[in-house]
């Protein structure tokens, strides 16, 4: 199972990657904006995307559209903040497949992983 | 939990922020009175109702339940209001107005810190006559989100059960999806004008591409089926034959229908599900340009409708609309009123309340350091008016300077101890956890203490405060612990059954004293003495010599105790060593008095920062050294006739007393010319008096205090290092170690 | 001179060792008469083996006629002489031993340095100095250098001159020495290295014919050590098996990873430590400090000893005097105590390595719950913010906290778990049985838990000291179990 973190915030991806490692999954990969994120999944592959919305260089929307572009079904699930929210339709249309808002507890993120998994296995 | 409990910035918070809330509400209630029924008012009622559910979402934080459920009945009164339920009439505004009223004599109670009184029973009754009896008390909003409303399932419909955060979304999906409806339509007329087609085409890929998404997000499997297969069509539809072009857009209407009716269950959780097999096949068939039966095509006179009974999707005519859907009952409705709560929060803070502000602490801790930078370069320029005043230079140049120099002294002085001020904290913050630490001392060991505490209010340095926790714990444990006797021995003595132990702190010019004084049996000077011999700190004839303090101080060694067993409480004397290196680290210094069978008193001197000090630097060798300047007495030059040994330790006669000299050069093992004339620094701590033979006397100077690492010192006497006006750095002497190695006999050193 | 043709005539001559050739020409020799080719025939005739060499040689010489009246001598050909072959030989790659006595400075990476008296702190130590070397397996201690064979030389004749080869070294290597393809002896086990002119071994036992004294300096071996006289003041001798000293044990510091059997006793003055991983066994202790993992049996008496036993005390016949004696399992000894009343300490049920870890344990939990609450009284902080006020980086930070406190709550439940176990564990181990065959005497302090009972009569053997009904009692055989207050004074405030 192969992680691609993409958030500019060190912080929030040493957070994510904590969560993830508790749930057993330790192959990931970060990437600190959308351009970076795009180098890396040709090679990386990832199975599951966590994606931050707020990004310098290339956001977490135009991302996904570009992800998605691309042909890859890989479940995304998007990072967002309260303002955002309203905004999470055009994310949704774009091919974001879960979404969790900052603040967000470990188990919030957790449960969303699980969510979004069981949701790609069952599919 | 009482508002006397309470965190008071939380409780301060509170109350600003509710005091701003009511000045709205009794604006918008006026207002409300005066504006016609409309949106504006729609607009204010809504204001108010979210004014009032911020304070009682406030109070219920805080735990103020007299204002909560007086706010609730007010809140349930609005709701009403706001769903035009009730009218806005004069004798409706009489309550609402009123109950603005109680609210806030509430707030002004809290404020005062008196109980709150409950609002009066005629009020609550008006409230409670504006709902409506009948009218169950109605749940908070965010509870409602949560809750599953009762919904009757047909044929078909399954509850969507999606998770909170996806459910939260639902209301802007439904706008959305609406609007794919509607475009949809267009597009179908589109489609059907040849010169338009090809948008039509690419307009429909992308709605459906659109509408697969979402279905596909939010679990609607049957949705995103539909979606697939007019995604097919947008693909073929540039091509499709015109005989079978109306086949295709009737199945494509047909598809909207499905589309349409999905959205609208949407509003109530309902996912739907169709038996779509013949639908979306025969759609494949007549979309790849394969007309499909007379007997197929004849019946639904291209009414999308029957399009959907006769591929059996639908079974009867539907019911076109699903009616009744009250506003406030769909969880989409409560989302959207939860959204828009979210985004209305009061901006505007008003003057109410104690002017303070939150700052947090590395911001605080930069700034300090930002200051300490400062107050180095200050030093270079200093540095350099020395230098300035070397050169030839125009008079008026090296004045102008000079003058500019000094101004930038002062205010840097003045911005120093502005910053620091900030950083300053009540000993409270850490004389409040002791009256717990001493009770469960009390109880474990079944004595009696009282703990007296005075000058809590004393402000100290945040880092004193921190370095100073764990001594006074260690401090005070102790007297409770050793020092107060049990209650049947304090008896016998004559004393009175229960223990006090006094904490004091106070100011003391530019130091903060803290002591702490027990009425317990005090320290036994053979007890202590013998056990110093036999942990070798001292030899018996040495401690012949000793003073009564200087025999307390044993105590204070590492690894000395008195305890005769080791007790949970008070361990194995690693506790005052702690004390010891502690106030050590921030240049204080601890002095013992002790009375047998009257008690013990331990005063601890601190500097009341320890980030940047006032030292002067000394020449030893080839080296400058820094020495706290709040240590150093005078200093002098020692003449010849002044200077004598005794007992192999170099001491000097100054006026009335006698001194020991510690030769720095030695202590610090710095060769180079030795001058001829020296100085001595005397330096104090406490009662405790030495003098430093120094090379050189540098100047006085502003020191910005860098802790080091034990292990660069190597032990050495030093207590941390600065970084000096020239850019070079210095060690900074420690005073308590040097004293202390001026009254043990040099063993080591020598 | 062996060949001469004629007194006037020109000669070659060669030494009986065939090692050179040389020609003399007379000085009245007719120079111009005289070609290289009838040198070379006269050479040649005399048996000598006409070289370029040679050749060149006789070239030069007539190239270079003297002074006129002048004889000329000249050699013109050598021998290659034999070069005989090397013995074989072992060359060791270990740091010899200081055979000398003299002092060693500390370089020696083998030993650890140890400034055993101040006085002399820069200098060096001669405690330091180790007559062993100590190997641990994959040391390359020595190589064997094979015998050369030589290379045979050739005299002026052309006959062969034969080198006489030389002899191999045979060395015995056991198991613990092993001799890998390039000859190297690489050592297979921990031990000290024993060499003879024709073995070599590595040797898990140490075994000191006399004292440990300056002879030999201070031990630390990875195996087991046998002192047939005794330890000498200030020594340490350290090892991971056990050992074992006949004499006495003056104020040095044993340290071992199996047994100690100290024969002669260990007399301390106060700066005798032991270390012992195993069983200590001992003629007697005094005023030693000791820690014993397994358990401790004395002949005669422990005297003024700070003992920590970690399993029992096995010595009917034994007596403890004074000092603290800490001990986790049962014990049984003769008498504790003197009739002079001397303080003796005696500390039962404790387990030692175990209740620091609990209190370890217990500080890490509080730290993590203060940390869990400073985590709550941020989010309380930060909780009362509303939303639309919080900025990004509150919200990451908020994020942070809820993570942070997840995991300080996952380590605190790991701690409290871990806590429990250690705790168990201690239980488990704890015995109060302290029997006493001949006499408790007063003045002895029997601490058990939080209470602390000084002695006020003699109590007359054999007796044992147990807890019952969470009591501390004394009972003698087949009677009925007396609580130890009604014999001792209960000194430490009861605890709860």
């Amino acid at each position: 199972m192969k992680v691609l973190l993409v958030d500019d915030s060190k912080t929030m991806r040493n957070i994510q990657k904590g969560i993830l490692t508790q749930l057993g999954y330790t192959d990931i990969e970060e990437a600190c904006d959308g351009l970076d994120a795009l180098s890396k999944v040709g090679a990386f592959q990832p199975d599951l995307l966590l994606v931050d919305w707020n990004m310098p260089n290339m956001d977490g929307l135009t991302f996904v559209k570009q992800f998605r572009a691309k042909g890859s079904k890989a479940p995304i699930i998007m990072v967002t903040t309260e303002a955002e929210k309203s905004r999470v339709v055009e994310a949704i249309k774009a091919g974001v497949n879960n979404y969790v808002v900052k603040p967000f507890t470990p188990d919030s993120l957790s449960q969303r992983i699980k969510e979004t998994l069981d949701r790609t296995a069952a599919a | 939990m009482g508002a006397q409990d309470m965190d008071p910035s939380l409780l301060q918070d509170f109350l600003t922020e509710s005091s701003e809330l009511i000045e709205k509400l009794d604006v918008d209630l006026v207002t409300l009175e005066s504006v016609a029924e409309g949106d504006e008012q729609k607009e204010l009622l809504n204001s108010i109702f979210r004014a009032l559910h911020t304070i009682k979402g406030a109070a219920s934080f805080l735990g103020l339940t007299t204002l909560i459920t007086f706010a609730h009945a007010a809140e349930d009164a609005l709701n009403r209001m706001r769903k035009g339920e009730i009218e806005v009439t004069s004798e409706v505004m009489d309550v609402l107005l009123r109950s603005v009223d109680v609210l806030r004599s509430m707030l002004e109670e809290i404020n005062a810190s008196e109980e709150i009184t409950p609002a009066p029973d005629d009020l609550l009754g008006q409230l409670h006559a504006l709902v409506g009896n009948d009218a169950p008390a109605k749940p908070d909003t965010e509870k409602q989100t949560q809750a599953q409303p009762e919904v009757k399932l047909e044929e078909g419909q399954t509850k969507l059960e999606l998770p909170p955060q996806k459910v939260d979304l639902l209301d802007f999906m439904v706008s959305d999806l609406e609007e794919v409806v509607g475009q949809l339509t267009q597009c179908i007329e589109q489609a059907r004008v040849t010169a338009t087609r090809q948008d039509a085409a690419q307009h429909l890929a992308e709605l459906a591409e659109n509408t697969y998404k979402t279905g596909y997000f939010f679990e609607l499997d049957d949705m995103s089926k539909v979606a697939k297969a007019l995604e097919a069509v947008a693909d073929h539809l540039a091509d499709v034959p015109d005989d079978v072009l109306g086949e295709v857009l009737v199945r494509v209407a047909a598809a909207q229908t499905l589309i349409k009716q999905q959205t609208e269950a949407l509003c109530k959780s309902i996912a739907l599900s169709w038996p779509l097999d013949t639908f979306l096949q025969r759609l494949e068939q007549v979309t790849t340009g394969n007309p499909l039966d007379k007997d197929v095509t004849g019946k639904h006179n291209n009414d999308a409708a029957q399009v959907l009974v006769l591929d059996g999707v639908l079974k009867a005519p539907v019911a076109s609309s699903t009616e009744g859907s009250n506003e406030s009952t769909t969880p989409a409705d409560q989302a959207r009123a939860a959204a828009k709560k979210g985004g209305d929060a009061p901006t505007a803070r008003g003057s109410v309340g104690e002017q303070t502000i939150r700052v947090e602490v590395h911001r605080l801790e930069s700034l300090l350091n930002l200051v300490g930078r400062l107050v180095l370069n200050k030093n270079r320029v200093l540095g350099m008016t020395r230098k300035v005043r070397e050169h030839d230079l125009p008079y008026e140049v090296e004045e102008q300077f000079a003058a500019a120099a000094s101004d930038l002294d002062q205010l840097t002085g003045e911005l120093q101890l502005g910053v620091m001020r900030t950083r300053m904290q009540p000993l409270a913050k850490l004389f409040d956890r002791y009256p717990r630490v001493i009770r469960d001392i009390a109880r474990m060991t079944d004595k009696k203490i009282d703990l007296e505490i005075a000058g809590k209010e004393t402000e100290v340095d945040k880092s004193v405060l921190e370095v100073l926790a764990d001594p006074l714990v260690h401090i005070l444990r102790n007297s409770a612990d050793h020092g107060v006797e049990t209650p049947d021995i304090r008896t016998a003595a004559g004393k009175p059954e229960t223990g006090t132990i006094r904490l004091t702190a106070e100011h003391q010019g530019s130091h903060v004293r803290v002591e702490i004084a027990d009425n317990g049996k005090g320290l036994h000077r053979e007890m202590l003495g013998k056990k110093a011999v036999e942990r070798g700190l001292v030899t018996p004839e040495q401690l012949a010599m000793l003073s009564d303090e200087e025999v307390f101080r044993f105590i204070f060694a590492p690894g000395f105790s008195t305890a005769e067993k080791v007790s949970d409480l008070s361990g194995r004397g690693v506790g005052m060593d702690v004390v010891r290196t502690n106030i050590a680290k921030i240049n204080g210094a601890i002095n013992i008095s002790s009375a047998k069978g009257k008690g013990t008193t331990i005063e601890i001197l601190i500097p009341l920062t320890v980030a940047i000090m006032p030292a002067m630097m000394v020449g030893v060798g080839r080296h400058l050294y820094a020495i706290p300047l709040t240590s150093i007495t005078e200093i002098v030059r020692p003449e010849q006739n002044m200077v004598y040994t005794v007992s192999g330790q170099p001491v000097m006669r100054l006026r009335d007393t006698v001194l020991p000299l510690l030769n720095m050069r030695r202590i610090l093992q710095e060769s180079g010319d030795e001058p001829k004339n020296k100085f001595a620094v005397m330096i104090a701590v406490g009662q405790q008096r030495a003098g430093l033979v120094v090379d050189r006397l540098i100047g006085q100077q502003e020191v910005v205090i860098k802790p080091l690492d034990d292990r660069y010192t190597q032990g050495g006497p030093f207590s941390g290092a600065t970084i000096r006006e020239d850019g070079d750095v210095s060690l900074i002497l420690d005073v308590i170690q040097l004293i202390r190695q001026a009254q043990t006999p040099e063993r080591a050193a020598a | 001179m062996s060949t001469t043709v004629d007194q006037d005539t020109i000669r070659v001559i060669i030494p009986k060792d065939h090692m050179t050739a040389e020609l003399l020409i007379p000085a009245d020799f007719p120079r111009d008469t005289l070609t290289e080719q009838t040198c070379l025939n006269l050479l040649q005739q005399s048996g000598v083996e006409i070289t370029e060499q040679v050749t060149e040689a006789v070239k030069q010489m007539l190239a270079t006629p003297p002074e006129t009246g002048q004889e000329q001598q000249q050699v013109l050909a050598t021998a290659t002489p034999a070069q005989h072959g090397d013995h074989g030989y072992v060359q060791w790659l270990v740091s010899e031993p200081d055979q000398t006595k003299e002092p060693q400075t500390g370089q020696d990476g083998q030993k650890e340095k140890q400034k055993e008296d101040a006085d002399n702190g820069e200098e060096v130590s001669h405690y330091d100095r180790s007559a062993y070397i100590v190997v641990k397996p994959g040391d390359v201690v020595g190589r064997v250098i094979e015998p050369t064979a030589g290379a045979d030389g050739r005299d002026v004749l052309g006959k062969t001159i034969a080198a006489i080869p030389g002899r191999p070294i045979f060395i015995k290597n056991d198991e613990t020495i092993l001799r890998d393809g390039a000859d190297q002896l690489i050592a297979q086990a921990d031990g000290v290295l024993n060499r003879t002119p024709d073995s070599v071994a590595v040797c898990q036992l140490i075994e000191v014919p006399d004292y440990v004294d300056f002879s030999t300096g201070n031990i630390d071996f990875t195996g087991s050590v046998v002192v047939r006289k005794g330890v000498r003041d200030c020594f340490v001798v350290k090892a991971t098996g056990s050992v074992e000293v006949r004499g006495l044990i003056e104020a040095a510091t044993i340290e071992c990873g199996g047994s100690l059997t100290a024969q002669g006793g260990m007399a301390g003055r106060e700066r005798g430590f032991a270390k012992v991983g195993g069983n200590l066994t001992a003629k007697y202790l005094d005023n030693i400090q000791a820690e014993v993992r397994g358990d401790m049996e004395i002949w005669r008496e422990v005297i003024n000893c700070d003992l920590l036993i970690h399993g029992e005390i096995k010595s009917p016949q034994g007596t403890v005097i004074g000092g603290k004696t800490v001990i986790t399992g049962p014990a049984e000894v003769a008498a504790l105590g003197s009739g002079a009343f001397v303080a003796t300490e005696i500390i039962l049920g404790t387990v030692p390595h175990l209740e620091p870890i609990a209190q370890q344990l217990e500080r890490l939990i509080e730290q993590l719950a203060t940390k869990r609450e400073k985590i709550e009284y941020e989010q309380k902080l930060m909780g009362k913010k509303k939303p639309s006020m919080m900025t990004n980086t509150d919200k990451e930070r908020q994020t942070e906290l809820m993570f942070e406190h997840q995991t300080a709550s996952t380590k605190h439940n790991e701690g409290q778990a871990a806590h429990a176990a250690v705790i168990e564990r201690i239980q488990q181990l704890r015995t109060v049985n302290l029997k006493i065959n001949n006499k408790l005497f007063t003045g002895v302090t029997i601490t058990v838990g939080k209470q602390s009972f000084v002695m006020n009569k003699d109590l007359k053997g054999p007796v044992r000291i147990l807890v019952e009904n969470r009591e501390v009692v004394y009972c003698r055989d087949g009677a009925l179990p007396t609580p130890l207050t009604t014999v001792a004074e209960l000194k430490a405030a009861p605890a709860k």
